[in-house]
């Protein structure tokens, strides 16, 4: 009887990816630690990217079709954009359990290259930097440099790209420090101020130079370090090269 | 063996898992006749591994290492049936004991079909750790936690069963 059973049980066909099976099971809690940590991390990830791809195409869609864009857009990321990351993490979290070594590796690498990219960012972000770099563009891509924009009494418009220069080199000797967004104070009456828009072939460079603070546009609000700036140098340099 | 079942209890994963794959195939085909689906054995044997790993410390006898694996797939299997919702048979609180031998050398043309559609769960585990894993009834009782009799009077009436149903599947033909 024991080998009639025997034999009748060794016909149930083994499937090729049994030990793939026993080791997930070895490694489920595990599997669930980085699975979430592996969402928490592509999440943001993919966000951003989906952010640019939607930015783009934004851009060159006609404005009446803004509207279902929204609806899209949201739809698209609560139907496609969530469920394909938490597919993506299962998949790498399986892979990466599954590939000894090089698995752990990849998985490291994974963890370790987005965190390190973040962090690399941020420290960029609130590092103390020259105005200039704030102010950056490539001098090639330069299109025009315009003072006060959108305020006709004193509004001053140059293309010369030795003027830009000129401004930005004066600039570049006075340092900031990124202050939080909720320190900023948009009372600005008791300090001068400029606003400079720089136009070059991509996004407009705005930033509004006060004597202790500068708001860009792009990429917030600034202490200045080594203040105050002296803003009169620049409304001098406008009227005179106005005239 | 009993080294690696000693490395796993300290928390080796490698040494584990060298014990584990060693019986999977064992464990896979176990979950396949309660199961009946490649899926839901996978499922099995994965729960297995986990369960086990998670547990292996409590493993007082490394020998009995296959034993302990075997009854902790046998009760996945039944955890996945009742989340399933399909039919348990629970251990019966009364058994109707048989104090001598059971005829267990019968001649039977078995199949993997009968095995897996006419026995209930509990016939399923005794006809299998009886005759396919080896145990004397001692330890068929011990891994299902009965009583020896009522572990005989299953095999006793697991047997009948299987026997009552080919002959009137003789007749039928």
């Amino acid at each position: 009887m024991s080998n009639k059973i025997k034999k009748e049980m060794d016909k149930i066909v083994i499937p090729k990816n049994i030990s793939e099976r026993s080791m997930l099971g070895v490694n489920q809690a595990k599997a669930k630690t980085l699975f979430f940590v592996l969402l928490i991390i592509l999440l943001p990830l993919n966000s951003y990217i989906y952010k640019f791809v939607f930015q783009y195409i934004y851009g060159i869609i006609p404005m009446t079709w803004t509207g279902i864009m929204n609806v899209f857009v949201i739809l698209f990321y609560l139907l496609v954009l969530i469920p394909l990351t938490i597919y993506l993490s299962e998949k790498l979290v399986k892979y990466s359990l599954t590939n000894g070594r090089k698995g752990k590796v990849f998985l490291s690498l994974l963890i370790i290259v987005p965190i390190t990219v973040f962090s690399l960012n941020l420290f960029d972000v609130y590092r103390e930097k020259g105005l200039d770099e704030v102010i950056n563009y490539r001098e090639s891509n330069f299109e025009s440099l315009v003072f006060n924009e959108g305020n006709p009494e004193y509004e001053w418009r140059t293309d010369n790209k030795e003027q830009a220069e000129e401004i930005r080199n004066f600039l570049s000797q006075y340092r900031v420090k990124r202050m939080k967004d909720r320190e900023w104070d948009s009372d600005v009456s008791s300090e001068k101020g400029v606003r400079i828009t720089v136009y070059t072939k991509g996004n407009p460079i705005i930033t509004s130079i006060y004597e202790e603070r500068v708001l860009d546009v792009g990429s917030g609000p600034y202490w200045v370090v080594n203040g105050p700036i002296d803003v009169e140098w620049l409304i001098n340099y406008m009227e005179e090269h106005s005239q | 063996m009993l080294e690696l079942v000693k490395k796993a209890q300290k928390g080796n994963d490698e040494a584990f898992l060298t014990l584990f794959q060693k019986y999977e195939e064992d464990i896979y085909r176990i979950a396949f006749v309660y199961m009946k689906n490649q899926n839901d054995a996978l499922d099995v044997v994965q729960e297995t591994a986990y369960r086990s790993f998670k547990t292996i410390k409590k493993l007082k006898e490394p020998s009995y290492f296959k034993t302990w694996l075997i009854r902790i797939a046998i009760n996945c299997s039944l955890d996945l049936l009742k989340k399933q919702r399909k039919t348990v048979q629970l251990i019966p609180e009364y058994e109707e004991y048989i104090s001598g031998d059971v005829k267990e050398d019968i001649d039977l043309e078995l199949t993997l079909h009968d095995l897996m559609e006419y026995l209930n769960e509990l016939e399923k585990s005794v006809v299998i750790l009886r005759f396919y894993e080896d145990l004397t009834f001692k330890e068929v009782s011990e891994t299902l936690d009965i009583p020896l009799g009522s572990a005989k009077t299953i095999l006793y009436r697991a047997l009948e069963k299987l026997r009552r149903n080919m002959e009137e599947g003789d007749v039928g033909e």
